[in-house]
């Protein structure tokens, strides 16, 4: 425990320091990435302790005016500040090999970014309602600040305006939930919500008040409208760390709540799967009409929550059905996936970046042809799309194979429901997969394969090695995962069996043995399979001369003299799925007809601004506007009248006091 | 004690109806100075303790002495000498603040049909002193004048704690007066930045600083 906290001090005035020296920008970035690698690898060795050898847990109590306040940390949190501590630091070296692109002076930048890793941290080993809420204001602020870096640009001042009103809106959720419970149990500790007994119906609000409140981190249907912009306009490490790590603080917190309540609803769990079908289902379609390199992740991102989401809703079914096999598949993939998630998200982030440094673009349609300038960073980004979208050689094919697993289980066990919930699963993963398999071709076609489609003469240069140094790392992680999965699941088992062993399912060695059997063969297919494509890589390279390849432009279906032109656009690749999704996405067309045999000119473009933005967020706060409107006669800026408010408000409950009396 | 209490209620009065702010500054570190006495009055001969008579005379050097000379400094800087239309006329602020007086008796007068209080009549010059602050930070247009209401709010705060006669720490009294004298230097600081930057000190007139869009009415455009 002390390790850990020493971790996030030494982050923290890390932070603090490389702000002080903020004119100095290299030696503010030194300060910054090496304070978070350093802290990060402090943290790193109780993390592991705890995650490898299992059992004991950290502990320390703080005390604070309001009372006791215990720092934990236990197999959950281990396991949850994992992807904070890679990513934190992997993305520090890729801040500190880019931030030389940057005009600003960027000693804030690192401050906020320190404090966000720090604030992570510290929430993940916070046992205390309050110190848990204290984080995780810390942790919205600091996002906020590096969202808004960028502020000279007007939609990265409204995505980062966005997201702190979601992240309120959400915090005051959680806010609420923490009173409800603390009212039944007299105190803030952790340790005496797991005791309390609550009614059902406290039990289902308090459920469902924190899955409202993670839900916006995480990216929840209706509430996810903050992410795609603010992932977007955040610099590319900056939402590495927001999509890898930040928002798997919402799963951590949920998971934390479910493990509060002992007894769970059906009604809980038929919400997270469902909520995550829709999420993952509306993310891609929606993903694969946009235009915006990020923003095709970012929505990704919001999938893969979707993902995780369904693995829980069927392992708190299964708890309640008292299937431990069932429950420890779905919890086990869902767990999995969200380590998955992180590697693979922070790698398509770190290389969304390069690209755009590459080119000073995140248009889709300004790119193309970029494999053949930036050849690491296309081999990175397709490692990453393809792991991604669940391929199977790679890791998140492992995990989505275990939820999967669970899904065909819940069909073995014949009631209704459970047909209905391996329905949900076995249908919505089949369909998430293959959108997410069309959203990624797509972008990675569009961005690295064929000719460039900007109008710029202008040779996009491939990123430093430092650069691409926390890529590399994150594609070994990914090839880790995936080769090494059986032994990757034995402390993830343990995990597991924590969160489960809170609401009384205890996994036997059976029911995990169950489960983890095909993952190991399909580890070890998967392990045939690189070898595999290691080997035939080998004899192309060995028998095709250099003589024998045709450098000639992709795509020139016959023509005498090709042009990037006519290549597929980000419009036209996505308009088979776009048109049948067109009734909930919506996009916007434009262009001219094609008119005559010789159209001297034509053009068609789609837009696809978020659905539940425009149908239902823009609208509603303009009605909540329009009917504050006779209020603002309130509010013009008088001091004296203000004063004289307030003056007539005490005096009005002063008076209404003594009368009452 | 009563009397010092119906001095302190006389000021305030004296304050509303005042002018030049020379005067008023002057009238608020009389006040100082009774408030330095009050606790010694209160706690009687038997108890005088070292740490009251300390806290005592911290109270009169700080605002007899030292709050009143910061703001007699920023006073002169800024070359404001008299308060100028005030939002209610001096003679109206007086009766308002005869009113105010009758309202602070009655709930007195109220709550001490629930509880007794030590002293009744210190109380009502606490809730009086809170009152008429609150009036002078109304219905005055220099910031100048907004500070002495604050600091006349303050001295009614203390009064009425004192009145209670409940066992305040004089721990607690120092960390207030504390409080009091920064906020105090850090206005008398502001007032003097402000002058500076737009050659007034009216506070109505600050919200040109505001990014509301605000029709300045003719009226508002006062000279100095």
């Amino acid at each position: 425990m002390q390790q850990f906290l020493t971790a996030i001090l030494v982050i923290t005035c890390g932070g603090l320091l490389a702000w002080l020296t903020g004119r100095l920008k290299t030696l503010s970035a030194a300060v910054g990435t090496g304070s978070c690698i350093g802290g990060a690898a402090l943290a790193l060795i109780p993390v592991t302790e705890i995650l490898v050898s299992g059992g004991q847990t950290a502990e320390m109590v703080f005390n604070l005016p309001l009372g006791a306040a215990t720092l934990k940390l236990d197999t959950v949190s281990a396991f949850f500040s994992l992807p904070v501590i890679v990513l934190g630091a992997l993305s520090a070296i890729y801040a500190a090999a880019t931030c030389h692109h940057d005009k600003h002076e960027c000693g804030g930048y690192w401050f906020f970014y320190c404090l966000l890793m720090a604030s992570m941290l510290f929430l993940t080993a916070s046992a205390n309602a309050i110190l848990f809420l204290m984080a995780w204001e810390i942790m919205s602020v600091a996002a906020f600040f590096l969202i808004i870096h960028r502020d000279e640009i007007a939609s990265a001042r409204n995505a980062a305006w966005r997201f702190l009103v979601a992240s309120h809106v959400g915090t005051a959720g959680l806010f609420i939930m923490f009173a409800v419970i603390t009212s039944q149990c007299g105190s803030f500790e952790f340790a005496s919500f797991i005791r309390t007994p609550v009614s059902a119906e406290t039990a289902s609000l308090v459920f469902f008040l924190a899955l409202f409140g993670f839900g916006v981190k995480v990216g929840l249907l209706p509430l996810h409208v903050w992410m795609p912009d603010s992932y977007a306009f955040a610099d590319a490490h900056v939402s590495a760390v927001l999509s890898g790590a930040m928002s798997k603080m919402g799963f951590y917190g949920l998971v934390r709540v479910l493990m509060f309540l002992p007894v769970h609803a059906p009604s809980w769990g038929w919400a997270l799967a469902f909520g995550g079908l829709l999420t993952g289902v509306f993310a891609l379609i929606t993903a694969l009409a946009q235009h915006d390199l990020k923003k095709v992740i970012a929505y990704s991102s919001m999938e893969n929550a979707g993902i995780i989401m369904m693995g829980l809703g069927c392992a708190v079914l299964a708890g309640i059905w008292k299937v431990p096999s069932l429950a420890f598949a779905a919890l086990a993939g869902a767990l999995l996936h969200v380590l998955n998630h992180a590697a693979c998200k922070g790698l398509l982030f770190l290389g969304s970046g390069a690209v755009y440094f590459g080119t000073g673009t995140r248009k889709l349609e300004a790119m193309g042809g970029l494999a053949k300038t930036m050849p690491y960073t296309a081999l990175f980004f397709g490692i990453g799309a393809a792991a991604i979208s669940g391929l199977p050689p790679f890791n998140s094919f492992i995990s989505e194979f275990m939820i999967f697993l669970s899904g065909l289980q819940a069909a073995r066990l014949g009631t209704s429901s459970a047909l209905l919930l391996a329905g949900v699963i076995l249908a919505g993963l089949g369909l998430i997969g293959g959108l997410a398999m069309a959203t990624f071709s797509r972008t990675f076609g569009l961005v690295f394969l064929g000719a460039s489609r900007s109008d710029k003469k202008v040779e996009p240069r491939e990123s430093g090695w430092l650069a691409r140094l926390p890529m590399a790392i994150l594609v070994l992680a990914i090839f880790l995962i995936s080769l090494f999965s059986p032994f990757i699941l034995i402390p993830v088992t343990r995990v597991a069996s924590t969160i489960a062993a809170a609401s009384g399912t205890i996994f036997t060695q059976e029911s995990a043995m169950l489960n983890i059997q095909p993952v190991t063969v399909s580890a070890a297919v998967s392990f045939f399979l690189a070898l595999f494509v290691v080997l035939f890589w080998l004899i192309r390279s060995r028998f095709f001369s250099a003589g024998d390849i045709d450098n000639r432009c992709t795509w020139d279906c016959g023509f005498a003299a090709p042009d990037s032109r006519i290549q597929y656009t980000s419009s036209s690749f996505s308009q088979p799925v776009s048109e049948v999704f067109s009734s909930i996405v919506r996009p916007y067309r434009h262009g001219e007809k094609v008119a005559g045999f010789f159209p001297a000119h034509a053009s068609f473009r789609t837009d696809a601004p978020d659905s539940l933005l425009r149908y239902l967020y823009i609208p509603l706060f303009g009605l909540i506007d329009r009917a504050m409107v006779p209020l603002r006669a309130l509010q013009h800026g008088r001091l004296h009248l203000y004063i004289c408010y307030l003056a007539i408000v005490l005096l009005a409950l002063l008076i209404w006091k003594v009368v009452a009396a | 004690m009563n009397s010092i209490a119906t001095l302190l209620a006389l000021s305030c009065i004296f304050l509303l109806g005042s002018s030049r702010l020379l005067m008023s500054i002057r009238m608020v570190a009389f006040q100082g100075l009774l408030l330095g006495i009050l606790p010694l009055a209160a706690a009687g001969d038997g108890h005088l303790s070292l740490a009251l008579i300390f806290l005592s005379l911290a109270s009169i050097a700080l605002k007899s002495i030292l709050l009143p000379w910061l703001l007699n400094k920023a006073m002169v800087d800024s070359g404001t000498r008299r308060e100028i239309e005030p939002f209610i006329s001096f003679g109206a602020s007086m009766l308002l603040g005869l009113f105010l007086l009758a309202v602070s008796g009655w709930i007195v007068d109220k709550l001490q049909a629930t509880e007794p209080v030590p002293s009744p009549v210190t109380l009502i010059a606490g809730f009086y002193l809170v009152f008429s602050g609150l009036l002078l930070l109304i219905t005055r247009r220099k910031a100048l004048t907004q500070t002495l209401g604050f600091l006349v709010l303050e001295n009614g705060v203390f009064t009425a704690g004192l009145s209670l006669g409940s066992e305040f720490s004089v721990m607690v009294e120092l960390g207030i007066l504390l409080d009091v004298f920064v906020g105090i230097f850090l206005m008398g600081i502001m007032l003097f930045h402000i002058d500076r930057e737009f050659d007034h000190l009216d506070a109505d007139r600050f919200n040109e600083l505001s990014d509301l869009e605000i029709a300045a009415s003719p009226d508002e455009e006062v000279a100095e």
